[in-house]
């Protein structure tokens, strides 16, 4: 069987008929009309459609897209020319008419594009064309609001800054929901590039909203002069914030969000950024005020007008000199005023109890400044800056010292402290210890004081306390810090058991690991002549000690221990504790009836510094006059004659003769920790020096010195200067050499 | 108060009455009735210029495409849509008329 091709219908005649345009666009144009003055109800939609699809598929879309535009273009022109004659007439409502002509055009416009929709998908799209509503708004932009140098654009935007100035100024009522109209037509009005070709950028933006920040700009920069002129910064930070609320409520009721962002920074700008310094340094209610009241109101506005504006170095710079202002940290002086004598003890404690309440307060108000990170920072650096002068000031930092005497004093008296005294104490010592700069310094003095607490502690429970703070010192900066302080504790206990084993009451005997302590064996130490009770003792102990540690040294220190004598006096029995020297010194006057000066010196071979001291505890010093001395007086001469003094009477039957220190000893001492530390820095420096080079090889003199600084940040702060002459020292001694061509570059030399 | 069904009047007086949703498969039907303000969208009826013939076929396709477009997620047995060999030109054209 064959198949029958079937036979396909053409489409309807009238596709094919010739396309009379003139005629199809005269009703079309009028429709246009009809539809552009809202008077739409008695066309047909398709009868619209379909002869607009007729044309386009007669290929006739080109001419019907201009005509579109044409007639569109003259209606807009008629507008244009009523709404300037109503204005020059003095009407004054320009804004309201043309927003209600934008109302209108925009949906006529959707129906007209509704209409030519089949000219869009067909003809414009293919010829890269403004779609017919683009087309349409473009043509309100360009014959309405831009026309005549934006004569209306202009007149609107003015009227718009009136209203709104009207209302910051004076709060007058206003329409913000028709400035917010006018601003989504703005929105609408998208500019289009010489090609006609949409840029994304509107009227809105390229135009209004230039203008509009300009106003405001400069409105807030004379309410702002205004408010600064008053010269009261609780007041003015009062206003801005104010005023920044308010206008944060009003913005998003008419602006879009960016230009809302960009009044926020202008606004921040002009109230904040360019005025909060002076403001903060106005004489009365600022800055300064709010520190020292503790202002917890004014601080956190203060901060929140700051982080605002995202500007806090001004704040930062004028805390840092409020702080530096603090007479409660600067240094006191131990001269003292009059006669009074000052002891370090004592001004420590005070100094120190009064640094931590000025932490307290900076803390506090950290607090009120949100804990801010920079506020945190500078107030650290601030206070170690004037707790820790440089060494070039005529005083000299004693913040290692007083804090060691602080420390010391404390633990004297702990045994009465509780819980709470004992934890504040211990975080007071950290909050200090933090700001000391060199550490290495603090480290000596602290050493001294705990050497001697450590001779003089009875039990292990003693050293708790100790223990505590040495552990809060570890945690703090690591363990190679309190490495030695630790070993010092381990010397105590291992002597501790050490006597209890020689088993013999009347002997404690500390051994101590030379490297560990700042106690010092001298030279004469092993010359000095003990009666023969204490020598027997001593060979007996080191014979012991030989016996148990084979191979160990031992040499004897007589600074820090003590004897107990028990003397019948004419009148009672007492037991006298005192120091080793002043021991040997009594003990003498079981020979000797009386005994010169001169000869003391010869006998007892005691350093000269001691004798003396251990002579003014037992001659001169009120309580304590064992010995009678002739002539009587402060001074040591050779012919001066000693003699035991029996008539001595003291209240309880223990009597503690204390040594006697004098300012010259605590000066010299001073010095003389401080000059070690000078010389234990240059060990330290050196060896920081060999290691950094071993491990680099070569290394500028730059990469040198910042790997230096950064290595002993933890302890001290070498000045480079210093630096310097460590690497030349090494240089000399052949551990480095400098490059041959570039003098600033070191090399290793293994 | 927009109504269930609206009416399709041919070029020879033929009326379809069809369902709204169907109708506005068409792009072109949809934008005719949901523009207020023309003719149209208050009297819900359009005047077309199609005949009766190839108008019953592009209603039916308007129910075809509802039916199986919106449930498309089931089981693929979707039937073909049957085309008369003498209407596909005509048909085609009116697809690019009413858009769909």
């Amino acid at each position: 069987m064959q198949s029958r091709r079937p036979k396909i219908r053409p489409p309807r005649k009238s596709l094919t008929a010739a396309l009379d345009f003139p005629s199809i666009w005269s009703t079309l144009s009028q429709s246009i009309l009809q539809i552009l003055n809202q008077n739409a109800g008695s066309l047909s939609f398709e009868e619209l459609y379909r002869k607009g699809y007729n044309i386009v598929l007669k290929k006739h879309g080109g001419i019907l897209y201009e005509s579109i535009g044409g007639v569109i273009s003259g209606y807009l022109e008629g507008c244009y020319t009523k709404l300037i004659n109503v204005e020059e007439e003095g009407d004054g409502q320009v804004l309201d008419r043309v927003i209600q002509l934008w109302r209108d055009f925009e949906i006529s416009m959707k129906l007209i594009s509704d209409v030519f929709l089949y000219l869009d998908k067909v003809y414009t799209r293919e010829n890269h064309l403004l779609l017919v509503y683009d087309h349409g708004v473009t043509l309100f932009r360009d014959l309405i609001i831009k026309r005549d140098q934006g004569k209306i654009g202009n007149l609107i935007n003015e009227k718009i800054l009136d209203l709104i100035t009207a209302n910051r100024a004076k709060g007058a009522m206003i329409d913000f929901f028709k400035i917010k109209e006018v601003m989504m037509m703005y929105l609408s009005l998208e500019e289009t590039d010489e090609n006609g070709v949409l840029i994304g950028e509107t009227y809105y933006t390229l135009f209004f909203e230039r203008y509009y920040l300009d106003r405001s700009g400069s409105f807030y920069e004379g309410l702002a002069g205004e408010q600064f002129q008053l010269g009261n910064g609780r007041a003015y930070l009062k206003w801005v914030e104010g005023v920044l609320l308010d206008e944060e409520n009003k913005m998003s009721l008419y602006l879009n969000a960016e230009t809302c962002e960009k009044l926020r920074m202008l606004m921040s700008r002009i109230c904040i950024v360019s005025k909060i310094d002076q403001v903060l340094r106005f004489p009365q209610e600022s800055l300064r005020d709010w520190v020292h009241l503790r202002k917890e109101e004014e601080l956190t506005l203060l901060y929140r007008l700051l982080s605002r504006a995202g500007y806090f170095d001004g704040l930062l710079v004028q805390i840092d000199e409020i702080i530096k202002d603090e007479e409660g940290l600067k240094s006191p002086s131990l001269d003292g005023q009059g006669k009074e004598k000052v002891k370090i003890s004592q001004v420590s404690t005070v100094f120190v109890t009064q640094v931590i309440a000025l932490k307290d307060k900076y803390d506090q108000i950290l607090r009120y400044l949100s804990t801010d990170a920079n506020v945190q920072k500078t107030i650290e650096t601030s206070f170690t800056s004037v707790l820790n002068p440089a060494a070039a000031a005529a005083a000299t930092s004693r913040l290692s010292e007083f804090l060691s005497y602080y420390i010391d004093e404390f633990i004297k008296k702990s045994k009465d402290s509780n819980d709470t005294e004992i934890s504040a104490f211990l975080d007071n010592a950290i909050v200090i210890f933090r700001f000391i700069k060199d550490k290495d310094v603090f480290e000596k003095f602290y050493k001294n004081h705990l050497a001697k607490r450590l001779l003089k502690a009875q039990s292990e429970k003693d050293d708790d306390l100790e223990r505590m703070l040495i552990d809060r010192f570890r945690n703090e900066i690591g363990s190679t810090f309190t490495a030695k302080l630790e070993g010092m504790f381990k010397d105590i206990h291992l002597s501790r058991e050490l006597s209890a084993k020689f088993n013999h009451k009347n002997l404690h005997v500390s051994v101590l690991t030379k490297t560990f302590w700042p106690i010092q064996p001298t030279e004469t130490s092993s010359l000095i002549n003990l009666p023969s009770v204490l020598e027997d003792l001593q060979s007996q102990f080191t014979q012991y000690y030989t016996n148990c540690f084979n191979g160990r040294n031992i040499q004897w220190v007589y600074n820090f221990g003590t004897v107990d004598i028990r003397v019948k006096f004419t009148k009672k029995l007492h037991e006298l504790n005192c120091s080793i020297y002043c021991g040997v010194i009594i003990l003498l006057f079981q020979e000797f009836e009386q005994i010169t000066y001169k000869e003391l010196k010869q006998v007892t071979q005691i350093p000269e510094a001691e004798l003396k001291r251990a002579l003014l505890s037992l001659s001169v010093a009120q309580r304590t006059r064992v010995l009678l001395k002739s002539p009587m007086s402060k001074e040591f001469q050779d012919d001066d004659v000693f003699k035991f003094n029996y008539n001595f009477t003291a209240p309880l039957t223990k009597v503690k003769i204390l040594t006697v220190i004098t300012k010259q000893d605590t000066d010299a001492t001073r010095s003389e920790t401080l000059k070690e530390t000078e010389t234990d820095r240059k060990y330290e420096v050196d060896a920081m020096i060999v290691r950094v080079m071993k491990s680099n090889k070569t290394l500028s003199h730059r990469e040198l010195i910042e790997e230096i600084i950064k290595l002993s940040a933890k302890r001290f702060e070498p000045s480079v200067g210093f630096i310097k002459k460590r690497v030349e020292m090494l240089i000399e001694r052949e551990y480095l050499r400098r490059d041959e061509t570039d003098s600033k570059v070191y090399h290793y030399l293994a | 108060m927009p109504s269930k069904y609206i009416k399709l009047i041919t070029h020879d007086k033929h009326q379809f009455i069809i369902s709204r949703d169907s109708a506005n498969v068409s792009q072109t039907i949809k934008a005719m009735l949901e523009t207020s303000m023309f003719k149209e969208s208050s009297t819900n009826k359009i005047q077309l210029e199609e005949n009766a013939l190839i108008m019953n076929k592009i209603c039916e396709y308007f129910y075809y495409n509802l039916k199986y477009n919106s449930n498309n997620d089931e089981d693929g047995d979707i039937p073909e849509f049957e085309i008369p060999t003498e209407m596909a030109l005509e048909l085609l054209v009116a697809s690019d008329y009413f858009n769909c």
